[in-house]
Parts: C-alpha cells; sequence; structure tokens
C-alpha cells in the first residue's frame, strides 16, 4: 500500500484545519466583539502623528496581533505537512528495504 | 518511484540570496552616488530618470540570464522554489502596485478603512495556507484550472474556468500596467505612453525567455527594492551621517508635518488612479459592524481566490513548503507595513527635510532622489505582479485553450514555443488595452476581486475537501457565482436595484460566493454519471503529498524528474 497511514493522515489534517479555522474565527469574534471603529466620512484625514502614537490605538495593537498569530498558524500546518511526509517517507524505505 | 527518493537536481536559486545581497549593497551605491551628484547640482531629471532606469536594467537582464528550455522551469520555476522564496514573491505580488501606497499609510489612515482591509489581507494568506497551498501542490499542476480540470477530470471545467482566468486576470494587469507606466513616466518626465510602452518592453523581457523561473528571480529583486525605497528616507539620513558625521541636539523625528497625509500621498502618485484613491475618496464601508465583516470577508476571500497568486504554490518543493510560504509571506508583508509605515513619519524628520532641500517635498509635487526612489519602489511593486499575472495569464491560455483544444499531442519544445508566443501575444494586447485607455480598468480592478472570488473560491474548497463534488457542480457553481456578481454590479450602477446587504456593486462577489457554494453542494448529491474517477482522484489528496502528478508526458530533457501521466478524456 502506498501511505499506510493515509487515514490517520486525513483525520490529522482536517481536524488541523478546523482548528486553524476555529482560532482564526475567534480573533476576528475578539475584534468584530470590541466593536467596529467609528467613522465620520466629513472628518479631515488623520493627521501624521507619529507611529509611537499610532500604536496607541488599541485597533493597530489588533492587527499586528492578528498579523503574528497568522505567521505562527502559517508555519504550524507547514511544520505538520513535513513531519507526516517524512514519516511516509521513511516508513517507505522501511518498507521497500524488508 | 517518487520524487522524494530521488536526489533533487541543484537548486538554480541557490545563488538567489548572494544575488539578493548584491543588488542590495548596488543600490546602497547607486543611492550614494545619485546623492552625491544632487548635491553638486545635477539636473534632477537626471537623477530622477537613472533612479527609473537603472533597476529596470537590471530586471531585464536577470529575465534574460534566466532563459530556459525546461518546461518544468518555465511553468513551474523547477518546482524546487524555496519556501521563503515563494514568500517573498508571493507578498511582492499581492502587494502590487495598486496596494503599495495603502502599505505606507495604512497605519495612519482612519480605522475603519485600515482595520478591515488589514484583517482581510492576512486573513487571506491565512486561507491559503489552511485551505489550498497543500493540496494545489499536491497535484503538480501549472495553472488553477488544470488543477480543477484533472481533480474533476473534466475538460470542460478547465475550459471555462480557464476564460475566467483571462477574464479576470486582463483587468488586473491592465491595471497594474497603468499604474506602473503613469509612475515611470513621472519619473522620466515623459508621456504616460512611453512609461506604458517602456514598463510593458521591462515585463515582457523579464519573463519571455525564463518563464516562472524569470519571474520568480525578478519578483525577488523587486521585493528587495520595495523594502529599499520604504527605508529611503533613513539611508539618506545615514548616507548624509557619514559623508558629513553632526551632532545636533535638534535631531529627532519628532516634527510633524503639517499636511495632511493625501496630501503627502499626492505627492507620490496621482491618488485618485489608484486603488488608494477608491478607500479614501469614497470610502463607501464607513463605519458599522456589518460594513467591517463585509470588507474584510471580501478582501479575505477574493485575495484568496486569484489565480496569479494560488499559482505561487504550484512552484514549491512540496505541500509542507507551499503552507510554510504562507506564512513567509505574512512575515514579509508585516515587515512591509512596518517600514512603510515609518516612511512618511521619517518624512518628517527635520534634519531629512533640510537635507532635501525647500523644493523637495512641496505639496503635488516631489521631485529629486527620494521621490524617485518611492516611485522606483512602485514601480518595481507594479512589475512584481504583472509578472506574475501575465504568467498566469499565458499559462492558462497556452496550457488549458490552446493545448487542450488544438495541440494536445504538442512535443515538449513545441509546448514551451508556444507559451512563449501566448506570453508576447497577450502583454502586446494588454498593453494596447491600457495604451489606449478605452476602458475604465482602474474601476474593475475591485470587480475582478469580487468576480475572482465568486468563480473560484467556493469550487477550490469543494474540490480540495470534498470528495463527492464533480464536474457538474464544478462548472455551474463557477458560471452562476462569476454570472450573479456581473448582474448584480450592472444591476447596482445603472440604478435597477439598491445594496443587497449594504454591498456596493464592486461587492457583490460575496453575494456570488455565497450562491456558488449553494450550487456545488446541491448538485453534488445529483448524480449525473457513473464516472468515479473524480473519486479516486480527491482520494489523492487523503495521502501524505508524495507524489508528483502531471498530464503532461516526461519531460525528456529532464529525465531525473519521473511524473505520473494522468490522462483527461473528454
Amino acid at each position: 500500500m502506498r501511505t499506510p497511514n493515509r487515514v490517520a493522515y486525513w483525520t490529522k489534517t482536517r481536524a488541523l484545519m478546523a482548528a486553524t479555522l476555529i482560532l482564526w474565527l475567534i480573533f476576528f469574534g475578539i475584534a468584530v466583539y470590541y466593536g467596529a471603529p467609528g467613522s465620520d466620512p466629513n472628518a479631515p484625514q488623520n493627521e501624521l502623528s507619529g507611529l509611537l502614537g499610532s500604536l496607541s490605538n488599541s485597533y493597530v495593537w489588533g492587527c499586528l496581533l492578528f498579523f503574528v498569530a497568522s505567521i505562527l498558524i502559517s508555519w504550524f500546518c507547514g511544520a505538520q505537512d513535513r513531519l507526516d511526509e517524512s514519516n511516509t517517507g521513511s516508513s517507505q524505505k522501511q518498507g521497500s528495504t524488508s | 518511484m517518487t520524487l522524494s527518493s530521488l536526489d533533487p537536481h541543484p537548486s538554480q536559486y541557490k545563488g538567489l540570496p548572494l544575488a539578493l545581497c548584491l543588488f542590495t549593497l548596488a543600490l546602497f551605491l547607486l543611492t550614494g552616488l545619485l546623492a552625491v551628484m544632487e548635491k553638486a547640482g545635477v539636473v534632477v531629471v537626471l537623477i530622477e530618470a537613472l533612479m527609473a532606469l537603472l533597476p529596470l536594467l537590471v530586471f531585464a537582464m536577470v529575465g534574460i540570464l534566466a532563459r530556459t528550455m525546461k518546461l518544468s522551469e518555465y511553468h513551474w520555476g523547477g518546482k524546487n522554489v524555496p519556501a521563503g522564496l515563494t514568500g517573498v514573491t508571493l507578498a511582492a505580488c499581492f502587494v502590487g502596485g495598486s496596494f503599495f501606497p495603502l502599505f505606507l499609510s495604512v497605519v495612519f489612515l482612519p480605522e475603519y478603512i485600515s482595520f478591515p482591509i488589514v484583517l482581510g489581507w492576512v486573513s487571506s494568506l491565512v486561507l491559503c495556507a489552511v485551505l489550498f497551498a497543500s493540496p494545489l501542490r499536491k497535484f503538480g499542476s501549472a495553472t488553477v484550472p488544470e488543477f480543477l480540470g484533472v481533480r474533476l477530470q473534466s475538460n470542460l471545467v478547465r475550459l471555462i474556468a480557464s476564460g475566467l482566468v483571462v477574464l479576470v486576470g486582463i483587468p488586473l494587469l491592465c491595471t497594474e500596467m497603468l499604474i506602473g507606466g503613469q509612475v515611470l513616466a513621472t519619473s522620466l518626465n515623459a508621456t504616460s505612453t512611453t512609461g506604458i510602452l517602456l514598463f510593458s518592453m521591462v515585463l515582457l523581457i523579464s519573463v519571455v525567455l525564463g518563464g516562472i523561473s524569470g519571474a520568480v528571480w525578478t519578483q525577488a529583486l523587486q521585493g528587495v527594492l520595495m523594502v529599499f525605497a520604504c527605508l529611503s528616507p533613513v539611508i539618506l539620513l545615514g548616507l548624509d551621517q557619514l559623508t558629513s558625521p553632526m551632532v545636533s541636539e535638534n535631531v529627532g523625528f519628532t516634527s510633524v508635518v503639517s499636511t495632511s497625509l493625501t496630501e503627502q500621498l499626492a505627492a507620490i502618485i496621482d491618488i485618485e488612479n489608484t486603488s488608494i484613491g477608491w478607500f479614501l475618496m469614497q470610502g463607501p464601508y464607513a463605519g458599522g459592524l456589518w460594513p467591517l465583516i463585509g470588507t474584510a470577508l471580501f478582501f479575505a476571500i477574493g485575495m484568496a481566490s486569484l489565480p496569479h497568486l494560488l499559482s505561487k504554490f504550484q512552484g514549491t518543493g512540496s505541500s509542507a513548503s507551499a503552507r510554510r510560504a504562507a506564512g513567509y509571506s505574512l512575515s514579509f508583508l508585516l515587515l512591509l507595513v512596518v517600514v512603510g509605515s515609518a516612511y512618511f513619519l521619517l518624512l518628517a524628520d527635520e534634519r531629512l527635510q533640510n537635507l532635501l532641500g525647500p523644493n523637495a517635498l512641496d505639496q503635488g509635487h516631489q521631485s529629486g532622489l527620494i521621490a524617485a526612489l518611492i516611485r522606483s519602489g512602485i514601480v518595481a511593486a507594479a512589475l512584481a505582479a504583472s509578472s506574475a499575472l501575465l504568467m498566469a495569464l499565458s499559462t492558462s491560455v497556452s496550457r488549458d485553450l490552446v493545448e487542450a483544444l488544438v495541440l494536445p499531442r504538442a512535443s515538449l519544445n513545441q509546448k514551451i514555443v508556444l507559451a512563449r508566443v501566448v506570453v508576447l501575444v497577450i502583454c502586446a494586447f494588454v498593453t494596447y488595452l491600457a495604451y489606449s485607455e478605452s476602458l475604465l480598468f482602474l474601476d474593475m480592478l475591485t470587480l475582478s476581486l469580487s468576480l475572482a472570488a465568486a468563480a473560484f473560491f467556493p469550487v477550490l474548497v469543494l474540490s480540495c475537501w470534498w470528495s463527492r463534488f464533480h464536474a457538474t457542480a464544478a462548472y455551474s457553481a463557477m458560471l452562476s457565482g462569476s454570472l450573479a456578481t456581473l448582474f448584480y454590479a450592472l444591476a447596482v450602477t445603472s440604478g435597477s436595484t439598491g445594496f443587497w446587504f449594504g454591498f456596493p456593486a464592486e461587492m457583490g462577489g460575496l453575494l456570488g460566493v455565497f450562491l456558488g457554494f449553494a450550487v456545488g453542494i446541491s448538485l453534488s448529491y445529483v448524480t449525473f454519471s457513473q464516472d468515479e474517477r473524480h473519486f479516486y482522484l480527491a482520494s489523492l489528496l487523503e495521502q501524505p503529498g508524495e507524489r508528483d502528478l502531471s498530464i503532461d508526458l516526461p519531460d525528456t530533457s529532464d529525465k531525473d524528474e519521473p511524473e505520473e501521466l494522468i490522462e483527461i478524456k473528454m
């Protein structure tokens, strides 16, 4: 058989995908829960008041946190795939030599 | 036999880190030389022209050096592009000339604009990493329509998807070409038509000989130039400090520019003609929870469905690399947001303003070296997105339309020649469209995103993750979603109907996505034929990424790369 752990891989992949999307939705939900930023279309554009001044804004912090969480999610998914591939590769090599 | 059991070829990208370092060094030297020339009183026109043209010359030369006669390199970049490199090039194409000004200003924009945009951008790459990257790479196809055709065992699906790729890609490519050409023309003090022609020539040279390989090399260099352009105030200050060391008590980033962000942006680029103008001027999603969710969803699903971004995942070494590439891409985007946000702040520094002279930062006109640097960054971003779009379009047309319909048994050499001819024809056609300025392509930017979402997102999700999904459901979902999007846009713009759920005309793609899912899922429960091959193909996705599937004949010029042959029967 080409991949003995096919079912396990598929189950794990789906679980991983579901967990990732749920985590991502939680982040999204938190962002939405704390309220959408209000706006006044007639208000003048923001002056350039400095990056540190902007960082006191919770929305900017939210965006940065979202970025970091997303990077970690992508790397975690990739690492999981690589682990499965290397396991399968090594099991195949053992199978072919025996 | 599997790919992993073989020793891979020596990667053609092995020397890329060295090339990137040399390019960065060359940019430093060029900037220093031009700064000295500017101080010596050389005319500004010459400095701006040199800063605009020399990077373009490098991109063209790299495109020629990356020439190849191997089909796997021309269509996939060799299928061994490292994850980090894929991430950088993906980010460069993601930003493009149309979003680059937004990256410079996103922190300073009103929250109701910046927050949903950033949420949408980041979410789109998460969706790509989680949903699409691994399955797309696993099938080893060169284009999204080819993936759908192989997975669903249908040439009809492939043809329809290819047509939709063209429909989505042409306006996007025209937009990038217009933005790149206009900014280039400003740097050269030439007419916009000259700028567009020069831009398209560089674009053509950089990809026609090397295909995806040439595009990957040039996009990596363009990514470096984009970061360099954002850091240009720091670099100029550093160079000044090196040449004339001076300690001043008042030096610091404390001064505040009296002009608004819009005026600062207007000094760099004609904002009415870019997407940033669309956000700043129209602001149709201002305020409220539903506009926030709608805009974020629109960007998340729209950007995750763009064929030229998805095709980046098909050239990586493995499905694990494809997913990690999305992480690298997010890292690069974060870097670009941070250094891009610093641009206007540093521009406001007192010492830099003294250094640049009184005329450099006039409202409505930004001249000199610093303006030339940021314009080079915008042109590089537009070139990166254009090369990815041109390759996605031409590969789809040559493989999914011409080869599938006219030349199904073409040899590998014929395929390479065909691919080059198609690149040439599409580039000429799009240049003509951009040159004639007969259509409002800039207005169609967001509509294209909308159309991509409606046409591809439901079909890709269901193809990748549901074995019951079949060809009839696929093309029904694609056609219904895209037609609904177009009809909604037409109906809203003509005044026949108001906004549904608050979505403006350009965002009708979200409605198309829901319709596509509904049609695809419901039709999947109806069996139209007894052909069960798509179940077998779906089962291949349920294995770790150990195989590489292709519908090509084995590449005789590349005997160490075996490919499994899967025939698609009409």
